[in-house]
């Protein structure tokens, strides 16, 4: 299946650190253009590093990086111009703009202003919760229309490969299954290539087509969501399952 | 009567200079975190520009007084480009670019005064010198040009960062510069505008600076003032910096006029470090977050 999709995101023994510690070892993997791939493990796994490194937002020492067939830009600045959009740990909105505010800095890189409307109702259309708070700081937001803003803040850009970090902490659960089911339907109206990070493994990998399980900057496992949701070892060390409990995934 | 009128629009005039200069500040420490104290050479230089334009080039007045701006903006731009832009690169502490700013603002004055000569000269504008008046009190043009020329600032400043798309790029910038990058925000751009508007602003309050008192190498001191403003007003906030650089003018001339101009500095710094005790955060500092 793999075989006849087109390669978005190339990655070959990818080496990064902070400092003198070493966030990354050697890790190599590829996204197919319109999946969903889910990035599963522990804290301090290398997960967001990853993530980081790929929006341009964290310097890599060694390793090679292709998007689309070509090298990645070199300042950050540009990686959003090239369809690459990261949706950051926390959230990071930028509390005293408002949320209309918010949405047209996450369109700073579009020039055309009746493609940023279109997509400004597109985003509204997605999440009505952003209409109505419009006008309001988007430091008063709940954090559940927070990361409705962030995501909504991403899509602005209608970006080629959209990657979330984290986009369940700290949400109720609620608000955690309505904001993976928005994942599912921006994937399939806008074939958004989408590599989701993701602590809580069972939702990640119920909502990718693939997963990837990091340990202590390497990946450790990989292959389609269903067979990790199935093997017992996931089911034991991400997945919650107790020994011996029941597994009917 | 006559005479508060009189100091009202003394006040009016240093105050708006100290505005200026505080939100020449204000600018530079909500984007990057960090006041730039190389911002008085900044003034003095926009300021001798105007003061050699005027007799060797004949340029009137405006003219003369928005070449002081390009000058002072681009100045201030250079100390970004050639001293902190390297800095921040590095990830040198915020702490260090202020000493390095500390280092410009004794060693440029220095220099000019080897340049320049250390003599005080007039503001070279009899049109500005002259006085008009307003019923019972007269009012040197130099004080209306002032108050006006700061207020079209100020105004063409708040239009800039809240209507335009690189402003919002500004104020992105201002609460979250790693983010703004994320969203396709060009960070070294934002700091070339942020530091030659706020370049510009010295350069326009040196004018007004020069037209009341006078020209000179060590004038940039003044601008100290603008940082007590500043500070005052909370770091980082326009509105603080526009509010409390007005009130400070208007506080040191009352006190001139009713009391003793010797008294002037020791409020001045009393206040700011009574505000500090009290509102670390300033008047209008709430937050880290509160900005522009």
């Amino acid at each position: 299946m793999e075989s006849k999709q087109t390669s978005m995101v190339k990655v070959e023994n990818l080496e990064v650190f902070y400092g003198g510690i070493q966030a990354i070892h050697g890790v190599s993997f590829e996204v197919f253009q319109g999946e969903i791939v889910a990035m599963i493990g522990a804290n301090g796994a290398g997960k967001s590093s990853l993530l980081k490194t790929l929006a341009g937002n964290k310097e890599y020492r060694s390793g090679v990086i292709s998007f689309m067939g070509k090298p990645l830009p070199t300042r950050t600045y540009q990686f959003i111009e090239q369809g690459i959009s990261l949706v950051p740990e926390g959230r990071k909105i930028f509390v005293n703009l408002s949320v209309k505010e918010n949405l047209m800095v996450g369109a700073y890189a579009v020039k055309n202003r009746s493609v940023i409307n279109e997509r400004l109702e597109e985003v509204f259309d997605l999440f009505p919760r952003l209409k109505e708070r419009e006008k309001q700081p988007g430091g008063t937001l709940s954090g559940g229309e927070q990361q409705m803003l962030a995501v909504g803040r991403a899509m602005m850009a209608q970006p080629k490969l959209l990657m979330l970090d984290e986009p369940s902490l700290g949400l109720a659960p609620i608000i955690i299954d309505e904001m993976f089911e928005k994942f599912k339907r921006i994937n399939e109206a806008h074939g958004t290539t989408m590599i989701i990070v993701e602590q809580n493994a069972q939702l990640a990998l119920e909502t990718a087509h693939r997963g990837y399980i990091m340990k202590t900057g390497k990946i450790q496992m990989e292959g389609p969501s269903q067979e990790l949701l199935n093997n017992p070892y996931i089911q034991e060390a991400y997945l919650g399952f107790g020994e011996g409990g029941s597994c009917d995934a | 009567m006559d005479m508060f009128l009189q100091q009202l629009v003394t006040g009016i005039s240093i105050g708006s200079v100290y505005a200026l200069l505080a939100v020449g500040y204000a600018l530079v420490f909500s984007v990057f975190n960090f006041s730039n104290f190389g911002f008085g050479p900044v003034m003095m230089l926009g300021t001798f520009s105007a003061f050699y334009a005027i007799p060797l080039l004949h340029l009137p007045l405006l003219p003369s007084i928005l070449l002081a701006m390009v000058v002072a903006g681009l100045i201030s731009f250079l100390m970004e480009l050639t001293v902190y832009r390297p800095m921040r690169k590095k990830k040198t502490l915020k702490l260090y670019l202020m000493i390095a700013g500390l280092g410009i603002n004794t060693f440029i004055p220095n220099a000019a005064i080897q340049i320049f000569g250390g003599g005080v000269h007039p503001f070279p504008s009899d049109w500005a010198r002259a006085t008009i008046q307003l019923n019972t009190i007269a009012v040197p043009r130099s004080d209306i040009l002032a108050a006006v020329l700061s207020l079209v600032m100020l105004a063409a400043l708040w239009l800039f960062l809240y209507k335009t798309r690189t402003g919002l790029g500004i104020r992105a910038s201002s609460l979250d510069t790693d983010t703004a990058g994320l969203m396709g925000i060009n960070v070294n751009f934002v700091a070339m505008i942020v530091f030659l508007l706020s370049g510009a602003a010295a350069g326009l309050a040196g004018c007004f600076y020069g037209m009341k008192y006078s020209v000179f190498p060590n004038m940039g001191a003044i601008a100290s003032k603008g940082f007590v403003a500043s500070t005052i007003g909370g770091l980082g906030s326009l509105a603080g910096a526009v509010i409390s650089g007005l009130l400070l003018g208007f506080l040191e001339t009352m006190i001139a006029a009713y009391g003793s101009s010797t008294y002037r500095d020791l409020i001045a710094y009393a206040l700011l470090v009574i505000v500090l005790i009290f509102m670390p955060r300033g008047i209008l500092g709430k937050g880290m977050q509160d900005k522009l």
